[in-house]
């Protein structure tokens, strides 16, 4: 009967089984393991459990010799509610006794046990610091174990308990240990002890399942038998201690050392003494005097005995049996410190951190355990370096020499004390190899989807979020991470520099399109010529998915992410597909003060539990005049060329701290005088700041859109005629030129573009213009079958081309057969591609053409033909930012100059007619109402051609506007024009109230001193009356 | 009525081929069962659980048509709010080595970082800690002088964690509320090989579990009458499939009958029914070595074959539907089953106000018969819980007219609040159908 039973109990205890504590479902697992492994006998035992039952052994040795202190520590709510039905509401922990260390529990089978986390070596520890009492005392805890064996058992015999645990464990003492009693007994005293009434499960009305027993322990035999410091005379060796009666010593050296004289009469020598020995650092105003708690190993002279303090005197008193001959007079050592210390006695926990947080993954950890305010009391700070160990999951710090220690001592983190957070990472931003010394601008980040539970600390840095600082002082060699659960690592990274602090001078040239939606860097490195960048520009273009490359990690997550890395830099996903792989996006996220550029609307930077500043997407901030817009428009070029410069030095393989970056930005004709100045000072101060993080010296050099294009494309061997019509965020920069000639025929700028669409598109659909915009860039647009988009575009775009197509009439006034090459650039005109309903059969590029080839015949002019002419540019998009990068590069100027605006000259579109007022009296006092005329194809924006003497007098005279002047229509484009406009006849396209028309042009006369029209009737009416028009 | 505590994946899975063997007729008497365990209930226990609901006539919930059914209980006792042990116990707050926390003294630091979501790795200390307080379910109480039959393995974290503290539970009510009864035990030991790249169980864990919980089941079983371990150290050992284990769905019979979860049921069977061991105070000797098994596994295989083809034709062929146009419906479907119908068919017109008004009783009863048999997108059929036929051939109405059908004349105990509407009438009447062919078919 019962064979299987005990076949599989015989087998599971046997000297090769695995054991596990875990696997008794009880809460006193551990005090039952021990009890069930102890009642066998010892080759019965499993082997993997032999240290364990020796580390038993040790401590109720310990336990009966009185060499354990034992702290009761109640157990609190949530845990209490799970231990309470076993009638358990406390722990009783097991301390070394003088020592400190935590070495186990009291148990109620085995009277003491170790803790569940008992690691291999434990034991050895702890013999270092307390001998084992079976090699010390060996007579003195035979008898305590006789005694504790006779009362177990007479327990049992006279019926005062119930429990089956006293016989056992009388048994197992007698098995395990040496039981003798002395003849001259020691001194005793009672311990009470727990013990189990009976394993249950189950307690009824909550009633313990211990009942308490009293053991006849050893007393006052506590006297510490671990190696204690006495500081000994060099010469005679006789210790160096005082009566307590004896004048204090007075530390007045605030050094490590100070002298005592040896008392012994015959000797009398001063020696050295290391206050370090005394564990006892002077800082400042303080004295520290370090608990031995946690000071491991154990330094080789020992401890000094336990301190006391009174006021500004620390006291030392040794025992007599620790000294020579017993000695009890001269068994003490006063200190006494000047009036300014105050002596205090702190823990080395301190100043270490109580858990540590491990970013990223735990073999590649590098980080540190101090506080940061205590890093002065780590003597070899810089040389401090984590051990991790994955396997057993643990970080050690090995040979830290605290200041005020005599030793350096190791500190270990177990799996415990670790908090690890693998999806966390860090990063600093540039990389310190990629930019010289003198670089000032960093971004310390952490990232990772859990980042809004950690703040960044980092001195002399800026709070951009909490887990994002910016320095504007060099490298953050110096910072921590603190978790919102009070879980933080320091770390401390001197910069690697492998950038050569060579002082020839270089030159690096850049060119910006900063675009009302996007903008994109051009950069052309000292030694390359402009036609390299032409035959390759996609190495010379700006990509910032890429700037991740040049991020410095002390942290690595393994999780990819299209998120923003750190909250200020494209994630993974960033241009993979869509326009924006060369794109920067020109909005910004902004928080009060603070701004970042937008990669993502859709991922704002997160908000925390003390970090409440909703971010807010600013875009469209270009040409606006609003209050914002020009911090907006400083903000946005900082954070861009900071972001985009360290990559261009890294792809340039720039190596000199001597560099001058010449800067070539584009902005389009359309900016007003007002405009033009505020952009002059947006230029100026954003070199001024550059020049200060970055220790470069910067030039900047500005050049109108459609100027750029007429600079990229111009050539003294080309009789090409070229119209470019760059169609961005915000305008439509035209310029119609041929390419040998220094002036274009036609230039400026119209105010109708991809975002006027977008915004009527979100208006219409009632959507997010940035997300909108966003999706696009990014390829997500999903309306590309939306008939309402359709449509709308193809509106857009016609009107669009009507304007076109007037500049080209206008032209051909004069050249009727020159052939013109329509240059579309710009990522306006790719709206197309996005929402075309066929969109998903065709590749872009043929979409593309397909659409714009169909449009330009429809215009019929056999001698205007669509062109591509730096087809090799990523998208026509770039034009600009090249022709920026061309007019740097030949510019070599270091000053702004706004005349490089050129002035606007395009066609009026509509006829004019100017004449005099009745009251106006000229010459001879008559009164004449002569008729000044501007035809359609004349252009405006340079001075009229008629007498008028000041723009005053311009804006003066009657106006009226013959609508019905205008370029010829002929079919096709006639009925394509008339479909647009939902119109039987030409008679019948929409215009605005004459008199609303006649205040814009006057509004649109410049002031000065020359009598100009800034726009004509074509470009008001299609920037004021058709925009709206399209919105109904 | 005797009861099972299932407890635990294994418990579970007995339990599955128990409710089957029953609702073929193999196993005549009803019982009760108590699942406990940390998972859900396995989705064929489930969709049985709401058959033996569907069948209930009478006020109390197990009284079906002519007869009392089992009825089956879920206890569940996961522990999903927090994360790791340590939060669980902590109340999500962090400890570290530094300061410790009482916790520390019970726990050692792998099983404290374990996290609770991803289960109880195994570790019965932490199960019986953590689980205990979900245990004081009134389901555990038994009957008076009632057998109560504890099945569970030793294994793994639920069963080898809850059946001592279930145990001591069930003992504790029964002496609260003053209850007598017989307490048995199927003990499942080391049985199944585990998958350690899907389990993440070493075997030696699932070793030392089986002798320390087996250690501490000495303690807890010590009111067993008797008890029979399955498997141990020189059994056969087989191999699981969890995934498939948990969806219960047309789980294949064991070919042998030495299949360790058929001995089980039949362990569990032959305790329920064995009346000649005297108690002894020895535990060692309450160990049951050898039993002849209750139940032929060929016979029941046989019979299993035959009750679901039945079914089958009753759906295939439209049965009821055909019934009820058939002039000579009684000659030839037999009286018993055409007046059960027409018993349904008059609850149903009184309900709805009108025969009128539910002249599609019939074939609402048939979709009934349909859903409850092969279930819904979201529901298990009742078919699902037996394993899958192969084969099939036509059956006769004739072999219906055979069935033992309920009678349905006379006082009967019938609670008019479950009847509520024609759809909930006509499946209470499809339940009592398919329970009667599966459990009197020919």
């Amino acid at each position: 009967m019962g064979k299987k039973y005990v076949d599989i109990l015989d087998k599971g205890f046997r000297s090769d089984a695995a054991l596990y504590a875990e696997s008794i479902p009880h809460l006193l697992h551990w005090d039952l393991a021990y009890f069930w492994v102890l009642e066998r006998d010892a080759h019965l035992r499993p082997a993997e459990w032999g240290e364990q039952i020796n580390a038993w052994r040790y401590l109720v040795a310990l336990l009966l010799t009185d060499q354990l202190d034992i702290e009761s520590d109640p157990i609190k709510e949530p845990f209490l509610s799970l231990t309470k039905s076993y009638g358990i509401d406390e722990v009783r922990w097991l301390k070394l006794k003088n020592e400190g260390d935590c070495v186990g529990a009291l148990s109620p089978t085995v009277l003491v046990r170790p803790l569940p986390d008992y690691s291999r070596g434990d034991l050895r520890r702890w013999v270092q610091k307390l001998p084992h009492p079976e090699e010390h005392k060996p007579d003195l805890l035979a008898h305590f174990v006789k005694l504790a064996i006779q009362h177990l058992e007479q327990l049992q015999k006279e019926g005062k308990s119930k429990s089956p645990v006293p016989s056992i464990l009388a048994n197992i003492l007698e098995r395990e240990f040496k039981a003798k009693e002395m003849a001259d007994p020691p001194e005793g005293a009672f311990q009470p002890l727990p013990i189990l009434k009976q394993i249950s499960w189950v307690q009824e009305n909550y009633e313990s399942c211990l009942e308490p027993i009293d053991l006849l322990v050893g007393w006052q035999s506590d006297v510490p038998v671990g190696r204690v410091y006495i500081p000994r005379c060099e010469q005679c060796g006789a210790p160096l201690t005082r009566p307590q009666s004896s004048a204090p010593i007075e530390i007045h050296n605030e050094g490590a050392s100070f002298i005592l004289d040896c008392s012994r009469p015959t000797c009398g020598r001063p020696n050295s003494v290391s206050l370090e020995q005394f564990l006892i650092w002077v800082r400042d105003r303080e004295v520290v005097v370090w608990d031995r708690q946690n000071v491991f190993p154990v330094p080789a002279k020992g401890f000094p005995p336990m301190p006391t303090i009174i006021g500004r005197e620390v006291q030392f008193e040794w025992q007599p049996a620790q000294l020579p001959g017993a000695e009890r007079t001269n068994r003490f050592l006063r200190f006494q410190f000047p009036d300014n210390k105050q002596l205090v006695q702190r823990k080395l926990s301190e100043i270490f951190y109580h858990k540590l947080l491990v970013p990223g993954e735990l073999n590649e950890f590098k980080g540190l355990p101090f506080q940061l305010e205590w890093r002065e009391a780590i003597e070899n700070f810089a040389d401090v370096h984590a051990d991790p160990d994955s396997v057993s999951v643990k970080v050690a710090y090995n040979r830290i020499k605290v200041r005020g220690l005599p030793e350096p001592i190791n500190w270990v983190y177990g799996s415990l004390s670790l908090k690890q957070a693998p999806d966390l990472a860090i990063g600093i931003y540039p990389n310190p190899q990629v930019v010289p010394e003198k670089w000032k601008w960093y971004r310390l980040f952490l990232h990772g989807k859990e980042r809004q539970q950690y703040r960044l600390q980092a001195p002399e840095t800026k709070e951009i979020l909490p887990w994002l600082m910016e320095s504007t002082s060099g490298f953050p060699k110096l910072f921590s991470v603190h978790s919102s659960d009070n879980v933080s690592v320091s770390f401390y990274k001197q910069p690697e520099r492998t950038f050569l602090s060579s002082e020839s001078p270089a030159r690096l040239d850049l060119g910006v399109d900063f675009g009302t939606t996007n903008t994109v860097v051009y950069f052309l490195p000292p030694g390359k010529d402009f036609d390299q960048l032409l035959t390759d520009p996609q190495e010379h273009c700006v990509e910032p998915r890429r700037f991740a490359e040049i991020i410095q990690w002390l942290a690595r997550t393994n999780a990819s992410s299209s998120q923003s890395l750190g909250d200020f830099l494209p994630g993974d996903d960033y241009g993979k597909k869509g326009a924006a792989r060369f794109i920067i996006p020109t909005v910004l996220w902004e928080m009060d003060d603070r701004y970042l550029i937008c990669w993502n609307p859709d991922s704002a930077p997160p908000q925390a539990d003390n970090f409440k500043l909703p971010a807010t997407a600013v875009g469209d901030f270009k040409l606006k005049s609003l209050p914002n817009a020009a911090v907006w428009r400083q903000a946005f070029l900082r954070e861009a060329m900071l972001l985009t410069l360290p990559w261009a030095l890294t792809s340039s393989k720039l190596r000199t701290s001597n560099l001058t970056v010449s800067l070539g930005f584009a902005f389009p004709l359309a900016l007003g005088g007002p405009a033009r100045e505020e952009m002059v000072d947006t230029l100026a101060r954003t070199s001024r700041t550059l020049d200060e993080l970055t220790g470069f010296k910067f030039e900047t050099n500005a050049i109108s859109e459609s100027a750029a294009c007429v600079k990229l494309l111009g050539s003294p061997n080309s009789y090409d005629t070229f119209l470019v019509a760059d169609m961005g965020g915000g305008t439509i920069d035209l310029a119609l030129f041929t390419a040998n000639e220094a002036d274009p025929d036609q230039i400026g700028s119209v105010q109708f573009a991809g975002e006027r669409f977008l915004h009527i598109l979100a208006t219409k659909k009632q959507l997010d213009q940035l997300k909108l915009g966003d999706s696009i860039r990014q390829g997500n647009c999903s309306y590309g079958a939306d008939q309402t988009a359709n449509l709308l575009l193809r509106r857009f775009v016609g009107i669009a081309f009507e304007f076109l197509r007037t500049m080209i009439a206008a032209y051909r006034q004069q050249k009727p057969d020159q052939t013109i090459h329509l240059v579309l650039a710009g990522n306006g005109w790719h709206l197309a591609e996005v929402f075309n309903a066929g969109s998903a059969s065709y590749t872009t590029r043929q979409l593309y053409n397909q659409v714009y080839a169909h449009l330009v015949k429809s215009l019929g002019d056999d001698k205007l033909l669509l062109s591509d002419p730096l087809h090799q540019l990523p998208s026509s998009k770039h034009l600009v930012a090249v022709g920026a990068l061309k007019h740097a590069v030949t510019q070599g100027s270091s000053h702004l100059d706004p005349d490089k605006f050129a002035p606007s000259r395009l066609p009026a579109g509509r006829g004019l007619i100017f004449t005099t007022p009745p009251d106006d009296k000229t010459d001879h006092g008559k009164k004449r109402e002569e008729e000044k005329k501007i035809g359609w194809f004349d252009l405006v924006g340079e001075p009229v051609r008629f007498d008028v003497h000041s723009p005053e007098a311009l804006r003066k005279m009657n106006l009226r506007i013959d609508f019905m002047q205008m370029t010829p229509l002929k079919d096709p484009w006639r009925a394509h024009m008339l479909e647009l406009f939902g119109v039987s006849q030409e008679q019948k396209i929409p215009y605005p109230e004459e008199m609303q028309l006649q205040e814009q042009i006057r509004l649109a006369i410049p002031g000065g001193h020359v009598p100009t029209l800034g726009k004509g009737p074509l470009q008001l009416i299609l920037e004021n009356y058709w925009a709206e028009w399209l919105k109904k | 009525m005797n009861k099972i505590v299932a407890i635990g994946g294994t418990g579970q899975l007995v339990l599955h081929y128990y409710l089957q063997l029953y609702l073929l007729g193999v196993i005549t008497d009803p019982f009760e069962a108590v699942v406990v365990d940390t998972d859900d209930l396995i989705r064929s226990l489930s969709a049985g659980s709401d058959f033996l609901a569907d069948l209930q006539y009478g006020p109390e919930h197990n009284e079906a048509l002519g007869a009392i059914v089992p009825a089956i209980e879920w206890v569940e006792v996961s522990s999903n709010d927090y994360n790791t042990v340590a939060d669980a116990l902590t109340g999500g707050y962090g400890f570290s080595d530094m300061t410790r926390h009482p916790m520390q003294a019970f726990f050692n630091r792998d099983t404290l970082v374990q996290n609770l979501s991803q289960g109880l790795y195994a570790r019965p200390a932490l199960s019986s800690v953590i689980s205990q307080e979900k245990l004081q379910s009134e389901a555990l109480i038994p009957q008076n002088d009632s057998v109560l039959a504890i099945v569970s393995s030793v294994l793994g974290g639920t069963g080898g964690g809850l059946t001592a503290p279930i145990i001591a539970q069930i003992q504790s009510h029964a002496k609260e509320v003053d209850v007598t009864m017989k307490l048995r035990a199927v003990i499942f030991g080391e049985y199944f090989n585990p998958d350690q790249k899907e389990s993440k169980i070493e075997r030696k864990r699932i070793q030392s579990n089986q002798t320390l919980v087996l250690r501490s089941l000495r303690e807890a079983l010590k009111d067993v009458h008797s008890f029979y371990i399955v498997g141990g150290p020189k059994a056969q050992l087989i191999s699981r499939d969890a995934e498939q284990e948990k969806k219960g769905e047309q789980l294949p019979w064991p070919k042998e009958a030495s299949d360790p979860i058929w001995h089980g049921m039949q362990a569990l069977e032959y305790l329920f029914t064995e009346t000649k061991m005297s108690g002894t105070d020895e535990f060692e000797k309450r160990e049951v070595e050898v039993f002849d098994d209750p139940n032929d596994l060929a016979k029941a295989n046989t019979r299993l074959k035959q009750r679901l083809l039945t079914v089958e034709n009753l759906i295939k062929k439209e049965a009821v539907v055909r019934m009820a146009k058939d002039p000579w419906a009684s000659l030839i479907w037999g009286a018993g089953f055409t007046r059960l119908i027409i018993h349904f068919w008059s609850i149903a017109a009184r309900v709805e106000g009108g025969k009128e008004r539910v002249a599609d009783f019939p074939t609402k009863v048939q979709q009934a018969l349909k859903t409850l048999w092969r279930g819904k997108e979201d529901q298990l059929g009742l078919g699902k819980l037996f394993p899958q036929l192969t084969e099939s051939h036509p059956v006769r109405p004739k072999n219906l007219s055979k069935i033992g059908w309920p009678e349905v004349s006379g006082r009967l105990r019938f609670d008019p609040d479950l009847m509520g509407g024609v759809d909930e009438i006509a499946r209470r009447a499809a339940a009592t159908i398919l329970f009667r062919v599966l459990r009197e078919g020919v």
